[in-house]
């Protein structure tokens, strides 16, 4: 019966064997509830609550010209909260999915908001966010003061979906930004303790008060259109996030708060700033301001090791634009600049200084990766200090090194407004500065 | 360097029975022209007996033309030839006209057998192309073949006039490789104005034309044509060989031939290329292949062939070679897109999510809200509307095709999407992958393409990558153990000739392409001189403008 067409017989049938799995493990795209954020609370004294932000395609991905003309009259609601608890996340994903109709998929996260009272807890707590299949280690993590559910009320503005606001607020370079996989990593190396960057609620009205008069009116607007048609719990939540300070854990567990300028110090002695602004008053007019841009800084930690006593060496080197000032000083003379430039080291040394302060007198917490540094420098002597680390970094000196430099002063030397007050007119050109 | 013929591989070997008995049979055939075989019939020196016969074997048919005359008055002849295929202005104006204004002597001498034939007829037939022929079989043949034949009372012997004209298409631009740069000439169906066509190409003895006949009832001529000091010998034997195995009724293509002397033949690729414009074929003997030209067609076949030959349009070598090198290099893209894009789709929107960016991906879903059907399923239902609609124009009249495809892309691109049947993303998909499938240079490939994308999109819509990737690996297996004529398929990737890669992703320059193919070309492999590329001279003080002043 086969003799003929034996090989066609065979190639029918392990052709035919691979329909037999009969589209194992197949998920449209729309049944998918595409988690965009998520927020992990403490709920109780043992259980967690999970609160995740599922978009809603139909509203924000354009959708289907079918039926809704032009979608002007609808109401836009860009996705749906869902929040439960359980023992563990796990448990509490699961109870999500009784709730909603589609499968949770969370390759598309977009943020992790870890509520203050896990953090206390201890960030063993994420471990699910690291081992389930799904999930990314490129996912941010940021930190909640109170409930990390409440952040997830945000309303829509430019972007319509929370993890998208402060993914792109962390896309800003603004702010300390880390990652799952830096989370775990700082927490993991003996020689440096992870921090992560905490979110400020923000009121309606302290949100568009700090902008400028046109884009306040506008923002009231679009605030008032959503409380008025989306969802109820929003008029009671917050109208905007900020970025401020961050959350400083040892041995995996939240112990205290960084300010704004502790964190900005803090970004500097982790090399994590890529491009920022430092503001400063001027050299000579103590109530005057100016303004430096970076986008090119260096960090480098060498640690100096003689006898018991450790000292880490932090070299800073960067370069920035000016970017404004107010003291009315002509800049057509390489020495007034130079002055900015020590203006501007002093102030960057009271940056980190704060941030140290912080960590070695305070927390007593190596919160920049200095045993890192050690480690890699010296692992012998590594070997002896790593398992009190922190209070050897605490007891450590830190002498700082800036090299800053001003390499552009923008498209006027003189002020505007005349002339400069020292230079009597000295018109100067800056040539190749 | 010389490789002999190599059977290809094959995962069980034919049982040896049944090749002894193939063999055997086209043994017995040999030349069975014409046919039915006439050997019961025998040429006898009577004119009137032999019209007898040859009326006989014509069944009287109407379109056989048989006329009796005297040669100079005195010896009785006869004219026998087929309206419409001989030349009947030829045949009456001259040839009927001189025989019958011979001077009686010879005529005469004719009928008294007083001097040789061919002696006679040398002296008193007008025409250059003549052959004697002596038996009844030659004598149908030739008429048959547009000959005029002439035989004479007393004598075994008869003379065919080669008279053959009929009517034909002029030489035409060749509608399916058209060029915007290069000749216009393409094919025809006459056989001889395309060896001709060849021929004025390659002004060189070294260009062999070798006939064959094949077909019981249609014998078509076949004519095989190679540079005798480039191509293969065994490789001529080999395709002598397989043409002389085809017994069949009829060949009405060129697709028959193919798929007679094909290597796999139940592999959806095409092994043989086949073209219409003779500068590919020239081009194509040059690199040491064979071209064969079937009568009654306007395709040569070209032997042998290898992939990279459809990814290769002979306009790459009349453009400048970066343009083509970029055109051939997006035609690798257009292949993949053809084959591939769908599948990809269907395997990314069902399995693999999470390698969309967030926003595509939500797009996508929008799109996708309320599609009655799943991905697979409708890019199956998507893609087999498109080729009902593109073998609906193929077949239909080209201003009713037009017709059709205007409501097609209506039907299909407006009214299915907002009706809500077909997400948006899938009708640009398809659309896509189909003209992608057009933009591959040679038809036979993009058709063999366009199936696999079949088989690709079920993979893909069952296993997701997995499936892909399954797919393409069966395909590349298969591929490289593909041969024509024993030259492997993939050559010159795998296995691995380096200097011919100078013509396979990229184009390169001519004067850097000093070699032919090395499994092809090998009996010359130097085509030209190494330094060749154009340098102007180092230029001196003065303008060359200037001093021609």
């Amino acid at each position: 019966m086969f003799g003929k067409h034996i090989r066609l017989y065979l190639i029918g049938a392990v052709l035919g064997m691979l329909l037999l799995t009969g589209c194992w493990s197949r998920r449209e795209i729309e049944e998918l509830a595409l988690v965009m954020a998520a927020a992990a609370d403490a709920e109780g004294d043992n259980n967690v609550r999970l609160s995740v932000f599922i978009v809603n395609p139909r509203e924000i991905g354009g959708g289907q010209p079918s039926g809704s003309g032009g979608g002007g009259g609808t109401n836009k609601v860009p996705g749906e909260i869902v929040s439960t608890t359980g023992s563990d996340f796990t448990e509490a994903a699961r109870r999500i999915e009784e709730q909603i109709p589609r499968r949770l998929f969370w390759s598309h996260n977009r943020v992790i908001i870890v509520g203050d009272k896990l953090a206390r807890r201890g960030l063993s707590w994420l471990d699910w966010f690291s081992r389930d299949r799904q999930m990314r280690l490129t996912t941010p993590v940021v930190l909640a003061p109170g409930e990390a559910r409440e952040v997830l009320d945000l309303p829509p503005g430019v972007e319509l979906v929370p993890g998208e606001i402060i993914s792109g607020i962390l896309n800003n370079h603004v702010t300390l930004k880390v990652e799952l996989k830096e989370l775990l990593s700082m927490w993991q190396a003996k020689g440096d303790n992870p921090v992560i960057p905490r979110i400020t609620l923000v009121s309606a009205q302290e949100h568009s008060g700090s902008k400028t008069q046109g884009a306040g009116g506008t923002g009231q607007q679009s605030q008032e259109q959503g409380g008025g048609e989306g969802r109820t719990q929003r008029k009671a939540g917050p109208a905007a996030i900020r970025f401020e300070g961050a959350g400083v854990f040892k041995e995996g567990k939240l112990i205290g708060y960084l300010d704004h300028l502790e964190t900005l110090g803090t970004m500097w002695l982790r090399g994590e700033v890529k491009e920022g602004v430092l503001t400063f008053n001027c050299p000579e007019h103590p109530s005057e301001r100016v303004s430096v841009r970076f986008h090119r800084a260096q960090t480098q930690v060498t640690p100096q090791v003689e006898g018991d006593k450790i000292t880490f060496l932090v070299k800073i080197n960067s370069e920035g634009d000016l970017m404004e000032q107010t003291c009315q000083e002509s800049l057509a003379t390489p020495e007034k600049i130079e002055e900015l430039e020590k203006a501007l080291y002093h102030e960057l040394n009271k940056r980190v200084q704060a941030a140290l302060d912080k960590a070695q007198r305070e927390l007593k917490t190596d919160i920049f990766g200095f045993g890192e540094v050690l480690h890699r420098e010296n692992p012998k002597l590594w070997r002896q200090v790593e398992d009190n680390w922190n209070e050897i970094f605490a007891g450590a000196e830190v002498k700082l090194e800036a090299q800053v430099s001003i390499r552009r002063i923008g498209m006027s030397y003189n002020p505007a407004g005349g002339q400069g007050r020292n230079t009597g007119g000295k018109r100067v050109s800056p040539g190749g500065r | 360097m010389p490789r002999p013929y190599r059977k290809p591989l094959r995962l069980f070997q034919r049982q040896k029975k049944k090749a002894s008995h193939s063999g055997g049979s086209s043994g017995g055939q040999g030349k069975k022209f014409p046919y039915p075989p006439l050997d019961h019939y025998t040429f006898v020196p009577d004119l009137k007996a032999n019209l007898e016969q040859l009326k006989e074997i014509f069944l009287n048919s109407s379109d056989v033309v048989k006329r009796d005359f005297l040669i100079g008055g005195q010896a009785k002849a006869a004219i026998i030839y087929i309206d419409g295929l001989a030349d009947k202005k030829l045949i009456e104006d001259t040839l009927l006209r001189t025989l019958q204004h011979v001077p009686p002597e010879l005529g005469r001498a004719l009928v008294e057998k007083t001097a040789p034939l061919d002696r006679i007829l040398e002296i008193i037939v007008p025409l250059a192309d003549v052959s004697p022929i002596e038996s009844i079989s030659d004598i149908v043949n030739h008429v048959l073949c547009g000959d005029a034949v002439l035989l004479f009372d007393g004598y075994t012997k008869a003379l065919a006039t080669s008279t053959r004209s009929w009517e034909h298409r002029s030489i035409d631009e060749p509608l399916t490789e058209s060029a915007v740069r290069g000749s216009r000439e393409g094919f025809v169906e006459n056989l001889r104005t395309n060896t001709a066509l060849i021929r004025r190409r390659l002004k060189t003895p070294a260009l062999r034309v070798e006939n064959l006949c094949l077909g019981r009832y249609s014998q078509t001529n076949v004519a095989l044509v190679y540079l005798h000091t480039l191509a293969d010998p065994t490789l001529l034997q080999e395709i002598r060989r397989r043409l002389e195995r085809i017994n069949i009724d009829g060949i009405l293509e060129s697709a028959y031939i193919e798929e007679l002397i094909e290597d796999n033949p139940a592999s959806p690729f095409p092994q043989i290329d086949h073209t219409e414009r003779p500068d590919k074929v020239v081009a194509a003997l040059l690199e040491g292949r064979v071209a064969l030209l079937i009568d009654n067609t306007p395709y040569a076949l070209i032997i042998p062939t290898v992939f990279i030959q459809f990814m290769q349009a002979s306009e790459d070598y009349y453009e400048r070679y970066w343009l083509a090198s970029f055109l051939r290099l997006i035609r690798f893209v257009v292949l993949n897109i053809a084959l591939l894009l769908p599948s990809i789709y269907v395997a990314v929107s069902t399995y693999h999510q999470e390698m969309l960016p967030t926003r595509l991906l939500i797009r996508l879903a929008a799109q996708r809200e309320g599609v009655p059907f799943p991905a697979l399923v409708e890019a199956l239902l998507l893609e087999l509307v498109f080729e009902v609609l593109r073998e609906a124009g193929v077949r239909l009249p080209r201003m009713v095709g037009q017709a059709v495809s205007i409501v097609g892309a209506l039907v299909i691109g407006e009214a299915a999407v907002s009706a809500g049947l077909f997400s948006p993303a899938m009708v640009i998909v398809v659309a896509l992958t189909g003209i992608s499938s057009f933009a591959l240079p040679i038809f036979a490939m993009a058709i063999t393409i366009r199936l696999l994308r079949f088989i690709m999109l079920i993979l893909a819509g069952v296993l997701g990558f997995y499936g892909i990737m399954i797919g393409l690996l069966a395909i590349l297996i298969h591929l490289t153990t593909l041969r024509s004529f024993g030259v492997d398929y993939l050559s010159p990737v795998t296995p691995y000739h380096v200097r011919d890669f100078k013509d396979v992703f990229i184009r390169t320059p001519l004067w850097a392409r000093h070699t032919r193919p090395t499994r092809i070309g090998y009996r010359d492999p130097w085509r030209q001189d190494t330094r060749l590329r154009p340098t102007p001279p180092k230029s001196s003080n003065q303008d060359p403008a200037e001093g021609g002043d």
